[in-house]
């Protein structure tokens, strides 16, 4: 994720590749708060 | 730049240049994907939502929780910092908010644990909004013309 994160800043990314990066950070952030939201 | 606390600065000062209205309405609207633009921005305004109290009542409840959480912060703020920078070179106007600096994965005591993870997830609007944004500015460049308002 984070190669495409470098990808995205180099202005090198597809549009498929920034798809990936948002559905894998978004799931980052969804895991994030379930780890909260597990106690 | 950082604080005391070793957490970023937050500037809010500097409104000279401000998002593209009509960028903004995208991803309001749910942006160039809908599927996964929606629940992304969900998360991440759930997570900045979180209250001081909150925090510190989860990570008291169980203090071993701050082991798990660390890895997936670590690599949430990696990637954040990156898109932090992306986001100054964009030139996007919330990226003037948006200064990475100082350990903000120092979780060596508990005030720093909850200062730290305040700081991160309120951030992470901004992480989402910005994919949205830079996407636009990039991938649709030639296909419709988006200029940032500057002063």
């Amino acid at each position: 994720m984070l190669e495409i994160a470098e990808k995205i800043k180099n202005k090198t990314a597809t549009e498929e590749e920034i798809l990936t990066f948002t559905k894998e950070f978004t799931k980052l952030l969804q895991d994030i708060k379930d780890t909260l939201g597990e106690e | 730049m950082a604080n005391m606390n070793g957490a970023p600065e937050l500037i809010s000062q500097n409104t000279d240049i401000s998002p593209n209205p009509e960028v903004a309405l995208k991803v309001e609207k749910g942006g160039l994907y809908p599927d996964v633009s929606q629940d992304g921005m969900a998360t991440a305004e759930s997570l900045a939502s979180m209250s001081k109290e909150k925090i510190e009542a989860i990570l008291e409840k169980n203090p071993s929780l701050i082991q798990k959480l660390t890895p997936m912060l670590k690599k949430y703020w990696n990637i954040a910092q990156v898109i932090g920078e992306a986001a100054i070179i964009g030139g996007l106007g919330y990226a003037t908010q948006w200064k990475p600096g100082g350990d903000l994965l120092d979780m060596s005591t508990p005030t720093k644990q909850v200062e730290n993870i305040i700081c991160l997830f309120a951030i992470a609007p901004m992480a989402i909004k910005f994919i949205y944004d830079f996407n636009n500015l990039t991938n649709n460049k030639d296909k419709k013309k988006v200029t940032l308002a500057k002063a």
